[in-house]
């Protein structure tokens, strides 16, 4: 996972949507030649594993560099090698508190933050036999929650809508099994914060590895 | 916290240029002044640095009047403060608040001069020519605005929320009660009968005058140290006097109890004939009455009598003594003001106690008070729109005061009248209030005991612990110990500097230090320590301290 991104070399921020948005439009024309191998899938599902990194620092300094997430997304041909999605992915992180300005006691508080969304979007997959590579982007629906796990009621919770881009390549091992690497940057922003971020924004870059089963 | 979670989104940059005016106005308003009006309910949406920036001249009940450069209204708006500007081109004009009897008989206004209304009853006016007080029906109660000078306002609880427990419970003092006992009805009656035969007091007159030379008087012969206060009011540059006696604290004569009423009168024929036997002979023979009594008590601090005047052109006396008294630093724990307080048509009167957010916990201890020493009915009315006495200029510069006010729904039908006359006046009434205010100016000064020295050396820091949707401020004390004889420590906090500390620990403290933490980040805390030594004796609050008032010179 960690080579994929290397390859990519993503940088979060609005340069990672342009650039994911770039292979959206790039990819476009070279679908028409979209290979018979996926042409013949009709739908498929995908379940993936993969490592989430936050583009605020302020998450980064509070729950770590990287959080675990999973994902997994039904897909349905429309034409070519235009696809319609829907997913779901979350994460659960845990923490700690952090001072924001002088530090004299040093007090902390462990931390918990757990978000799910449920995500619409559209990808467009180039076919070159075994291999496919796709960009998407879409919208999503995100509920977060975020405890204070020793102090009841602090905290925050909401929902709001987002957006993601995507890009990545498949690997067909059967006709019917593929591998999948995938890159994704998303922004969901909160309108909330504290006096470490007051405007926060769940987002970020996302690597991720998984299974395409094809119909 | 609460503005984070409201603020709109996409409203970073709005909130920058917003931040960046304010700095640049808070100072004193600039040149091509506007003023504008901003909902209260609108403030959440302001961070609490951008919200102390404003430069208000007037805290309302709803909304605050504020002035500031021409661009920070529309800035403000879009940042989700709607701002509402009321004069494009203020500077150089006049103001005055105007409170009218019936939300209808504002519309006298209009043919006068400027009028916006602002809530129900209250009015933004600035005349087309005269002084308001000579052109406004007397009926009409008029404060005046400074645009120079921005007020302290409470961002914080809003108006008309309870606050319970904000002080804690009197102890009775057998010489409270024996204090209580020496106000005689007699010698209030005999006061508003002598304040009533100036046949006017109405502020410029020289009976007016000759009514405070009166009082003065009347201070000295009670041995107390009485002074004039000179000050000019109204558009015409006239001059008056507020009467100031004081009585010296024996132990910590800096911290100062004010009573006070304002001397001056109206009515329909001002100049010849206003008597003014309820407003307000009555308040000004109760801080009389009050000071007799108490010329020779032993008390803590420093107890203020003071007669305004001007209080109907527009309160000037009492906020010529409330700016000077903010800049000279004086330590004013509360202000006791009594305006009108001895008309009831009721077999059962009650007494009106207003205050502001900050000072609830001055009525709490007045209402305690009264309840205990007088006994009397009171009730606690918080409205930061009872702009309409002396109470509200120390209001506007930070300080606790209270209005005690005879009860609005039997309102005196000869309230500015010529026929405001003694015996239209429930004497019994009236003794009950100067009853209740004594015990509770005096045990606000604290009856003179012997008590330990007040702690040294306070030091305070704190810091905010913050996850990504919630902060909270974490709070160190230390101090000096104490002498042997100390038992032990309490720690009181407050958030208005200079007054309503509430104790905050539950078991005396052994040892000199004290943390507390899951406070608001966005507030600002100020604490007081007091030393308790063996026999249960509380000594003085330490010197105050800022809750990060030491976070740059400690050590980590």
């Amino acid at each position: 996972m960690i080579r994929t991104m290397t390859r990519f070399r993503i940088k979060p921020g609005p340069g990672a949507a342009l650039l994911i948005g770039g292979l959206i439009l790039g990819a476009g024309p070279a679908g028409l030649q979209a290979s018979e191998a996926s042409g013949r899938a009709r739908a498929a599902v995908s379940i993936e594993a993969g490592m989430f990194w936050a583009e605020q620092a302020a998450f980064r300094r509070l729950y770590g560099n990287g959080t675990p997430a999973v994902s997994a997304q039904i897909r349905v041909r429309l034409f070519d090698g235009l696809w319609a999605a829907a997913g779901w992915r979350t994460f659960k992180a845990g923490g700690t508190t952090s001072i924001a300005g002088p530090a004299f006691n040093e007090e902390e508080y462990a931390l918990e933050l757990e978000m799910t969304s449920i995500r619409l979007g559209l990808r467009y997959a180039f076919d070159l036999g075994r291999i496919a590579v796709f960009a998407g982007a879409g919208g999503s629906a995100d509920r977060y929650e975020e405890r204070w796990v020793d102090v009841p009621g602090l905290g925050g919770s909401g929902k709001k809508a987002g957006w993601y881009a995507e890009a990545g390549g498949e690997y067909a091992v059967f006709r019917f099994l593929a591998l999948s690497l995938r890159a994704e940057y998303s922004s969901i922003p909160t309108g909330k914060g504290s006096s470490l971020e007051p405007d926060v924004d769940l987002g970020g870059l996302e690597a991720a590895a998984g299974l395409v089963f094809r119909f | 916290m609460a503005w984070k979670n409201n603020r709109p989104r996409g409203g970073a940059a709005a909130v920058a240029a917003v931040a960046v005016l304010l700095v640049f106005s808070s100072a004193a308003p600039p040149e091509d002044t506007v003023l504008f009006r901003i909902e209260r309910a609108d403030l959440d949406r302001l961070p609490a640095d951008a919200a102390a920036g404003l430069f208000v001249v007037q805290e309302l009940q709803t909304c605050l009047l504020a002035a500031g450069p021409a661009a920070l209204p529309g800035e403000l708006t879009a940042a989700g403060v709607p701002a509402v500007v009321l004069d494009g081109k203020a500077e150089g004009k006049s103001y005055v608040l105007v409170r009218t009897p019936r939300p209808e008989e504002g519309d006298v206004l209009g043919g006068l001069g400027t009028a916006v209304p602002l809530e129900e009853r209250v009015w933004l006016f600035s005349p087309a020519s005269g002084d308001p007080r000579e052109i406004l029906p007397p009926a009409f109660r008029l404060k005046r605005l400074d645009l120079d000078r921005s007020v302290v306002w409470s961002r914080g609880a809003p108006a008309g929320e309870t606050a319970a427990g904000a002080v804690e419970a009197v102890v009775p003092d057998p010489r409270i009660f024996e204090w209580v006992a020496r106000v005689s009805k007699s010698k209030l009656t005999e006061t508003i009968q002598s304040l009533q035969n100036f046949q006017t007091r109405y502020a410029s007159t020289a009976a007016c005058e000759n009514a405070g030379t009166f009082l003065y008087n009347r201070f000295v012969q009670l041995g107390l140290a009485c002074e004039y206060e000179t000050f000019t009011f109204s558009w015409a540059q006239r001059q008056s006097r507020n009467i100031i006696a004081t009585l010296p604290g024996k132990a910590v004569p800096n911290r100062v109890v004010i009573v006070c009423a304002h001397y001056d009168s109206i009515s329909d024929e001002p100049e010849t004939l206003a008597p003014g036997a309820d407003d307000n002979a009555s308040g000004t023979a109760a801080v009389l009455e009050i000071a007799r009594v108490l010329a020779a008590a032993p008390l803590d601090y420093t107890v203020k009598f003071i007669c305004f005047s001007a209080e109907e052109w527009g309160l000037y006396g009492s906020s010529f003594y409330a700016q000077r008294a903010k800049s000279r630093g004086e330590r004013i724990v509360g202000v006791i003001n009594m305006d009108m307080i001895s008309y009831t048509d009721s077999d059962d009167p009650l007494l009106e106690v207003y205050v502001n957010p900050a000072s609830r916990w001055l009525a709490d201890q007045y209402l305690e008070a009264a309840e205990t020493y007088a006994p009397l009915a009171a009730s606690k009315i918080t409205d930061s729109s009872a702009t309409w006495s002396d109470h509200s200029p120390f209001w506007d510069q930070g300080f606790a005061a209270l209005c005690a006010i005879e009860e609005s729904a039997g309102r005196n039908p000869y309230y500015h009248e010529t026929t405001d006359t003694l015996d239209k006046l429930n004497m019994n009434y009236c003794t009950s209030v100067t009853r209740a205010s004594l015990a509770s100016a005096a045990d606000l000064a604290r009856p003179h005991v012997v008590r330990p020295a007040p702690p040294t050396g306070l030091q305070a820091r704190s810091e905010i612990i913050s996850s990504l949707f919630a902060a909270v401020k974490s709070v160190s004390l230390a101090w000096d110990a104490g002498p042997a004889s100390v038992a032990g420590y309490n720690v009181y906090r407050t958030t208005t500097s200079g007054g309503g500390h509430v104790k905050i620990n539950s078991r005396l403290l052994s040892e000199p230090r004290f943390s507390e933490t899951m406070l608001d980040p966005a507030t600002t805390y100020f604490y007081e320590v007091t030393a308790v030594d063996g026999q249960g004796l509380e000594s003085d609050g330490s010197d105050e301290v800022r809750d990060d008032q030491n976070n740059d010179t400690l050590p980590n």
